[in-house]
């Protein structure tokens, strides 16, 4: 075997050659000093390099499939409303101007699937394990009335969810948008935990804006006490 | 979405975001948008419904576009930001500073040198040194499997003169 390039050294000692060349070079080495000397250059060389790279080593990822799979459904259903809408939109129009059978067969075919992805979503019941969602672009949280009584407790973290823990029973509705949170009579108190990644946050009591989060900054809202935010539901 | 798929996905995700985070994490020097960038390859993937030939090409490569793109959308703030911290002193401009200074200094010289490669040597590096193999990188930047061991040797050569450059030495 000829003098191998640097390249087949550095393969080698990632171990990515193909087995008979590998053997090759093995065997190569074994009688050429020349070459072991170039090797153990190009492997102080590899490792100088990996501890440089090794400084940019970011703090441990957080995400997690299960969230990722979540996201991508929801989203996806979004989608899936709207392509079905339009399709419908386009069908009825279809079937009203030409009134042909086949129209008419093809606009009830998808008035029938278009149905269940454009549905509201169910209202959802939130206890002690209260709400945790995906947060969007911008997302909304919306307490459709003041109470008599409670605060909310609004605090940034190194989550993926947007969380949100009444201290008693109330129905919310998710949307793509955020949540609407059904407040109406309640005294609950709230804990908020809102991703210091997300984007766009706001919250709003009976149409009132209480706190806005734009990047990572609070620019709109209560005086920060330790470690959050409290705001009265009145 | 089939089980089957879901299954896929899960392992896939397992096996491979931590790589890619710490590649785009390297590579565009902000661990947060990596992060979010990860999340989002992973949703088009899901979206996507089936997986590609090659995923782990194609979710570097998706990767490596969605961070093009947010440089791109950022570079009018980046320069106004640069010029509010020109009037901040530079850690190691003026006299001593302690060890998180001195460490805070020497990651800078390495992004420096690093961005001082052409970006197909910054992303070749960084993918062998984030555990990618010669063929997915190959599959992933387009280029031969083959020369893949010879275009590293050059790349570290390069990206170590630049750092000595800077820093003086690379040890």
């Amino acid at each position: 075997m000829a003098h191998p390039a640097d390249g087949d050294l550095r393969a080698f000692l990632d171990e990515e050659l193909a087995a008979s060349l590998r053997q090759e070079l093995e065997q190569h080495l074994a009688t050429c000093a020349a070459c072991r000397d170039r090797l153990s250059a190009i492997r102080a060389d590899v490792a100088q390099t990996d501890a440089l790279l090794d400084l940019l080593a970011p703090p441990p990822l957080h995400i997690h499939a299960d969230t990722v799979m979540r996201s991508a459904r929801r989203s996806r259903r979004w989608w899936v409303g709207i392509a079905a809408l339009l399709a419908l939109t386009i069908a009825t129009i279809a079937g009203a101007t030409v009134g042909r059978p086949y129209v008419r067969a093809l606009v009830e075919k998808v008035r029938g699937g278009a149905e269940q992805p454009t549905a509201s979503p169910p209202l959802r019941r939130a206890g002690q394990a209260g709400i945790a969602f995906a947060p969007g672009p911008t997302t909304d949280l919306v307490f459709e009335a003041r109470q008599s009584s409670g605060t909310m407790r609004v605090s940034l973290a190194d989550t993926t969810d947007v969380m949100i823990d009444p201290t008693s029973m109330v129905t919310y509705r998710v949307s793509p948008g955020g949540v609407i949170v059904h407040n109406r009579n309640s005294d609950a108190s709230y804990s908020v935990v809102i991703p210091r990644r997300a984007a766009h946050v706001r919250i709003t009591i009976a149409g009132r804006l209480v706190l806005e989060k734009l990047g990572p900054d609070v620019t709109s809202g209560p005086a920060a006490t330790a470690g959050g935010y409290s705001i009265e539901m009145r | 979405m089939s089980r089957e798929f879901d299954r896929a996905f899960h392992d896939l995700f397992t096996d491979r975001s931590a790589a890619l985070y710490r590649y785009l994490s390297a590579l565009g020097g902000d661990p947060t948008l990596a992060e979010d960038i990860v999340q989002e390859c992973f949703v088009k993937l899901y979206r996507r419904g089936a997986m590609p030939d090659d995923p782990v090409a194609w979710l570097v490569t998706v990767a490596n576009n969605l961070l093009r793109d947010d440089r791109r959308r950022v570079t009018r703030r980046e320069r106004i930001t640069l010029s509010r911290h020109a009037e901040f002193p530079l850690p190691g401009a003026g006299v001593p500073a302690d060890a998180g200074a001195l460490a805070t200094e020497r990651i800078e010289s390495v992004r420096q040198a690093l961005a001082r490669l052409p970006l197909r040597d910054q992303q070749l590096l960084l993918m062998r040194h984030a555990g990618y193999r010669y063929q997915e990188i190959a599959a992933a930047l387009g280029l031969n499997a083959s020369s893949v061991g010879t275009m590293l040797v050059r790349a570290g050569e390069a990206f170590r003169k630049a750092y000595q450059e800077r820093y003086g030495t690379s040890s």
